[in-house]
């Protein structure tokens, strides 16, 4: 039987005491199916990285478990050898050693080695045009080539579970494009993958389901679609021909409003709250170009946090 | 069979990193080279008939540096890099992998101060041959209890990066109160002491007495200190593992396991 193989259970973490303390992850719950991108979405400090290393084991969380293949993590380290992890804010290579010399050492230190693993590891350079560079040291290379290095230094022992933080923070569109079909290829080789990032289009390709989360809380969690419905369901946005500072005075005081230039955003609205402004708009003479209930995930997320702080 | 492929991970790893810090290792050697002849000719010429005793205790001495300081700057190393959360993300764990680092570098210092031997004995007149089984026998415990107090000191640069700073300071003390310049009993009691809480102290300790006395193999396995090495020694690496262990736990609950 097919087990689920990421699953976090109520997980509460703080830091510091007294004044100081800060309450990074509370009370946290998701899994992570076979073969699901599930992406973490939320400001900076909203307990995502947190999240990120008590999953691998890296913090040990005040409560709560993690289970990976359905066995507790913190019992049973060789389980260690499942996740394949990629961390923000370095690249995690050795900046001496060469991209080939790199991917080697983390295969060995996994217990992998033999032939088999450095074709493999060959295979990989190739796949992420890295070929050409493989024994120049890596401090030699520029970010995105580091960037892809980690990656192939986390593929070469295959792992189960892969917890991605920022894999394609400072990439160019052709890397971040690479990085993007190489998550995809995982997914499809049936990968359990936890991705964390701030970008809104990595995550709207990639992701099965979103998790927004501050202050170490989830705000949501549901498809990228279904969050931007939720969202849209109570979020118009009406464009104007002319500037539309002129509409605030329609305004009923009950309704909240954004007005940029020629467009109001009007939040927590209702159908018969927009119709009667549309008919305010139109006696007073402003040229209606569009109303429209589409959200970008990206503004989806946003209004999601701005409503959480 | 899979832990042979983490030996041969950290063999080549530290070959490449020895190339890359050729300059530090060259510089090393030559401390080493000029501290010997220093106290040799200069310092102390009353020992010129123990020269034997201090060509061994100084490149022991050698060795302290490379491991102490090395365990400890693999750990600030790592923290900087940001690789040392991927080495404790091995399933062999961090004490595992840092112990074939430990190896690892003591092959590759075997092999420099092997060299350095050859050539210092040669320079002072000493027969390359003169090294005896025990000398080489004591080395090697004393090396094992360097490991351990390594470790200790590598526990503590996981928690906080300046004892990296520390562990410099030590190596150099541990040159001027482990015995090898003065005799232990010439000291303070006090400092004395505090000398023999270093690993290096009481293999020198052996060393000149494994000299001055021409010990031989039986005299070395009869002899009490020999057991009070290897105790020492067991001991230390016993207390730099449940050192380190404890280092990684707590530097997991507080998160820190980056911090520079």
């Amino acid at each position: 039987m097919d087990c689920i193989p990421v699953k976090i259970e109520n997980i509460s973490k703080v830091f510091g005491k007294g004044e100081k303390e800060i309450r990074a992850v509370d009370d946290l719950s998701f899994h992570i199916g076979k073969g699901e991108v599930v992406c973490l979405l939320g400001p900076n400090g909203s307990g995502k990285t947190t999240s990120l290393k008590i999953v691998c084991g890296l913090i040990e969380p005040d409560s709560g478990v993690v289970k990976i293949l359905d066995q507790d993590l913190s019992k049973n380290t060789p389980l260690l050898k499942h996740i394949g992890v990629i961390l923000e804010g370095s690249r995690n290579i050795y900046p001496y050693l060469s991209p080939l010399e790199n991917i080697k050492y983390y295969a060995r230190i996994h217990g992998f080695d033999g032939d088999e693993m450095i074709s493999k590891a060959e295979v990989l350079l190739d796949s992420f045009s890295l070929t050409e560079r493989k024994t120049s040291p890596c401090s030699t290379l520029s970010l995105g080539m580091q960037q892809k290095v980690a990656l192939c230094c986390t593929l070469i022992y295959d792992p189960q579970v892969l917890l991605l933080d920022e894999p394609t923070s400072g990439l160019d569109v052709l890397t971040k494009r690479d990085v993007i079909k190489t998550i995809q290829r995982m997914k499809d080789e049936g990968k359990s993958i936890l991705l964390m990032t701030h970008q809104m289009d990595v995550a709207e390709k990639v992701a099965d389901r979103i998790i927004v989360i501050n202050k170490g809380r989830i705000i949501i969690e549901g498809t990228p679609k279904s969050i931007s419905q939720y969202i849209e369901s109570s979020i118009y946005s009406i464009t104007l021909q002319e500037n539309a500072s002129a509409a605030q005075s329609l305004l009923e005081p009950n309704i909240k409003a954004e007005i940029t230039d020629n467009v109001i955003i009007l939040h927590n609205s209702t159908q018969e709250d927009i119709s009667e402004f549309i008919r305010k708009l139109t006696a007073a003479n402003l040229s209606i170009l569009s109303v429209t209930k589409n959200l970008s995930l990206e503004e989806s997320v946003i209004r999601l946090m701005e409503g959480a702080q | 069979m899979k832990q042979v492929a983490v030996v041969k991970g950290e063999v080549r790893r530290t070959v490449e990193e020895a190339k890359n810090y050729w300059l530090q290792t060259i510089t090393n050697i030559i401390s080493t080279i000029i501290f010997f002849l220093g106290f040799s000719f200069v310092i102390s010429p009353d020992l010129r008939g123990s020269d034997l005793f201090l060509l061994v205790s100084m490149l022991l001495w050698y060795f302290s540096l490379e491991i102490i300081n090395q365990m400890s700057h693999y750990i600030l190393e790592e923290k900087y890099f940001g690789t040392i959360e991927k080495i404790f993300l091995s399933p062999y764990g961090p004490v595992t992998v840092l112990s074939y680092r430990a190896f690892s570098s003591i092959l590759l210092s075997t092999g420099i101060v092997s060299v350095m031997y050859l050539g210092l004995s040669l320079i002072v007149g000493i027969s390359p041959f003169s090294i005896t089984l025990p000398m080489i026998l004591i080395s090697i415990v004393t090396l094992a209890g360097l490991y351990g107090f390594g470790l200790m000191l590598a526990g503590l640069t996981l928690l906080s990066s300046r004892t990296s700073s520390v562990s410099s300071i030590i190596t150099y003390v541990m040159l001027f109160i482990s015995g090898m310049l003065v005799p232990l009993d010439q000291f303070h009691p006090v400092i004395a002491a505090i000398a023999r809480l270093f690993p290096l102290t009481n293999g020198v300790e052996m060393l000149r007495v494994i000299a001055t006395s021409n010990m031989d193999l039986l005299g070395f396995i009869l002899n009490i200190n020999t057991y009070f090495g290897i105790v020492y020694s067991i001991v230390a690496i016993i207390a730099g593992i449940l050192v380190f262990k404890y280092a990684v736990r707590r530097a997991k609950i507080k998160g820190v396991l980056r911090s520079v």
